[in-house]
């Protein structure tokens, strides 16, 4: 039976596909990453979670 | 920054969801450690199911891992994403009522699971093992869900989607998709249906579902609430945003290929395993990537980690994600699988992960969140302290446990000796041997369970001490300009993750990529089962007792699935191929030998043993942990329902004529008289013909006789 599934799928040949298609993704992601056009923007990103916004005072508001 | 024609919105955050999730997270935390430690109890000592059908191992091993992952592990997560999203994107979640309709459509999900569970309702399939209607409502609660998530990120007031969001977004994505395709299945009566796939097919969608419930539902949105959560507690912007980056992308495009490892040395095709190794080993860089990342924001504040409770469960809790990830793509290495699958290796693995990571993450974030929530300050740091120290105690001596039971174990199963004789020859000793250690095990359980007691009461006195009416705090912020104002350089970037419907197109199709590839083969399954082979479709009363293998949950302690290694054909007997399972719905391949595999069981033992043997394992194996089953000879089989089932498994390709459709009640009635005469001559007494057990017997019979009659071509 293995000798039938390997004679119909190409064993090698998806792992490589698998692998080389990972590697451009991958490739890509860094690109991205390490793109100097896009360093200030990280800078500005990665401070999102600490900067909430401030409650309004009671008075202030009307809801 | 501000221009003055950018119009400020005034709004307020929906904490009302999140506090209904804190509070349903504690509850099934509770529900979730006890079922585990009451499992854990029977594999020490088999009485602790005080005989009780609904209190069995078998039934209440899904309800303990339904709640561990759904129940505690859902709410959490969905109390860390109601919270961080609101705040990330500053803007009320889009619909209330849909945010309600989540939760208590979730918890109804989980109430109707624990309440089918227990009664053997069940598919067979590990994680996925809820109904079709109740399967149905979580497709359903699922869209509803997302739908929500969604329009409130297209309301957002801030315009870049902070990483949290995308592994939220690849979580609700992928889990749709998941549960979605894994199922499928046709209902024979409101409480029992058939998935749509068979044998090799079930096996490999199961476990492309089933590793990815790992990695979408425990993995990726604890992730990020790990990049909200931890940079919140820690007071500092998470070490490398660049690192964030890539640890997404290359985990959620490779998670999705791994599943197969969980079929090493199978009958699933060859090519797909390897496929499964490579891409397991591949997923330690990522995942080692993000602990790296979350350890390493600590900088500069880690002589806060001994002080503040909230960072030390964080830090640990990356710790055991780092450990957990290392052992992974270990034991999916096949020469490492063939002595660890199938044994408690797996399941300290497992319980790092859940225990270590998912628990003390959401721990975490509950310390931190419950002061903020309820507008107080936590009751005691000093208990949350105790919690942790006991809890860590507690999962070492869990983990330490189940690797020495599970290598051991493995050892002696593969032990032969000089003359080609296996060394443990009675499955029964290799149980013996680990025995003690069950004990143990359970011990460490108690010990996470104490701990979590002792939050439980820190965190109601600590709501206690909260102010009677939490008044909702309220913002301003300007509504998004529809066109950016900002800088050029943005501009690359907006198009990637600003723009989050390409965004989320793109993370659909890394998931879509290894699903296709390792699936598409598979559809085509009958051209690499051999259909020619002497393999038959049950009977109509094998079938029956087929399910009722299933309703007791016979495959969370039996394989059905003889590997290919010497010591299990010198045990079992020839190694399981794929045909043998071919009309298998679903397959019963299963994950873990409590017990020895059943695959070639059949003929092995006169009735009689069964019989004796199920009535109380004790009576016929010494020292037996499997659980007693008197509620089958009590119980009557339900042979009208049987033409129902031959018809569903004819709808979906089992070949069976008309003929023997017509005739299934009746055939079943002299299949079942047949069987009980067997029995009586050979000394049973009782009348024996409409009883579960007869299907029971007529079913284990049958396992691996047509392989042995014919063999595969
Ligand atoms: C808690 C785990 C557990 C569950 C659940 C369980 N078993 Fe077992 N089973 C064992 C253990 C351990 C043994 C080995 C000792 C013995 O033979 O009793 C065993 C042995 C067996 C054997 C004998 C196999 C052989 O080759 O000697 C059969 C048959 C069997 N079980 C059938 C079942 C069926 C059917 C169910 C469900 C109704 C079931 N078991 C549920 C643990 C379990």
């Amino acid at each position: 039976m293995i000798q039938r599934s390997l004679s119909h799928y190409p064993l090698t040949g998806l792992s490589v596909f698998g692998t080389l298609l990972f590697l451009t993704v991958f490739a890509a992601a860094l690109y991205w990453a390490f793109r100097q056009q896009n360093a200030s923007l990280y800078a500005r990103v990665e401070a999102l979670p600490l900067k909430d916004l401030e409650p309004m005072r009671d008075g202030e508001h009307s809801i | 920054m501000l221009h003055d024609e950018q119009k400020m919105e005034t709004f307020s955050y929906d904490d009302a969801i999140v506090r209904k999730f804190v509070l349903a997270t504690m509850v099934w935390a509770g529900v979730a450690f006890l079922v585990g430690l009451i499992a854990a109890l029977q594999l020490a000592d088999w009485r602790f199911n005080f005989n009780l059908p609904w209190l069995t191992f078998g039934r209440l091993r899904p309800l303990h891992t339904n709640a561990a992952i759904f129940a505690f592990g859902g709410n959490a997560i969905f109390a860390g994403m109601y919270y961080s999203t609101q705040r990330l994107l500053k803007t009320r979640m889009a619909s209330d009522a849909m945010s309600r309709f989540h939760f208590w459509g979730w918890q109804a999900i989980i109430v109707s699971a624990a309440l089918t569970l227990p009664f053997g309702i069940t598919i067979g399939k590990e994680y996925a093992e809820l109904e079709w209607p109740i399967a149905l409502a979580i497709n359903i609660v699922w869209v509803v869900f997302g739908v929500n998530f969604f329009k409130t990120i297209a309301q957002r007031r801030e315009r870049h989607l902070y990483v949290a969001i995308w592994f939220y977004i690849a979580t609700i994505i992928t889990v749709a998709l998941l549960h979605v395709v894994n199922t499928i299945q046709i209902p024979v009566s409101l409480w029992k249906s058939y998935p749509i796939y068979a044998g090799v097919q079930d096996a490999l969608v199961q476990w492309w579902y089933g590793h990815n419930a790992v990695a979408f539902f425990l993995t990726t949105p604890f992730l990020g609430l790990m990049y909200y959560f931890l940079p919140k507690a820690a007071d500092k912007p998470v070490y490398s945003y660049r690192l964030s980056i890539i640890h997404f992308w290359a985990l959620v495009f490779i998670y999705i290929w791994a599943g197969p490892h969980h079929l090493l040395y199978t009958a699933l095709p060859e090519w797909a395993q390897t496929l499964g190794m490579i891409f397991s080993i591949m997923l330690w860089a990522p995942s080692w990537g993000g602990m790296v990342n979350g350890l390493l924001t600590l900088r500069g504040a880690w002589h806060r980690v001994g002080k503040e409770p909230v960072l030390k469960f964080f830090v640990a809790g990356l710790t055991f994600y780092g450990m957990a990830t290392l052992e992974g793509p270990l034991l999916a290495i096949k020469s490492v699988s063939s002595l660890a699958h199938y044994t408690d290796w797996i399941i300290a693995h497992v319980h790092g992960g859940t225990l270590g990571w998912n628990g003390f993450i959401t721990f975490g974030m509950i310390y931190w969140l419950v002061p903020r929530l309820w507008k107080t300050k936590l009751y005691s740091e000093s208990l949350a302290n105790v919690h942790f120290w006991t809890g860590f105690t507690g999962i070492i001596i869990y983990m330490i446990s189940m690797w020495s039971a599970g290598i051991t174990q493995g050892l002696m199963w593969r032990a032969v000796d000089s003359t080609g004789r296996l060394m443990y020859p009675d499955f029964i000793e290799t149980v013996l041997r680990i025995a003690p250690l069950y004990w143990v095990r359970a011990a460490g359980g108690a010990l996470y369970l104490v701990s979590f007691l002792i939050m439980a009461y820190n965190i109601t006195k600590t709501i206690a001490s909260a102010p009677k009416n939490v008044k909702a705090d309220v913002f301003q912020a300007p509504r998004l300009a529809p066109s950016s104002n900002q800088n050029l350089g943005d501009k690359p970037h907006r198009i990637l993750e600003g723009l989050p419907i390409v965004f989320t197109v793109l993370t659909l199709l890394a998931v879509a990529v290894g699903t296709v590839i390792e699936f598409v083969p598979t559809l085509w399954a009958t051209d690499y089962v051999n259909t020619g082979s002497s393999i038959k479709p049950y009977t109509g009363l094998q079938l029956h007792g087929r399910d009722l293998y299933v309703r007791e949950g016979c495959y969370l302690c039996h394989s059905q699935m003889i590997r290919p290694i010497l010591s299990e054909t010198l045990r079992y007997g020839d190694y399981s191929r794929a045909e043998e399972s071919m009309y298998d719905r679903p397959f019963q391949w299963g994950s873990k030998r409590t017990g020895p595999d059943l695959a070639r069981v059949g003929g092995k033992y006169p009735d009689l043993w069964h019989f004796r043997h199920m009535m109380n394992p004790r009576d016929v194996v010494n020292g037996s942990l499997m659980p007693s089953y008197p509620w089958i000879f009590r119980d009557k089989i339900d042979f009208a329902v049987i033409p129902k089932k031959i018809a569903v498994m004819k709808f979906l390709g089992t070949p069976y004529n008309e003929q023997e459709l017509a005739l299934a009640e009746a055939t079943a009635r002299a299949e079942a008289q047949a069987v009980a005469a067997s029995l009586s001559a050979q000394g049973a007494t009782g009348k024996l013909e409409d009883k579960e057990i007869v299907a029971l017997i007529a079913y284990l019979q049958r396992l691996g006789q047509d392989y042995k009659k014919g063999g595969v071509k």
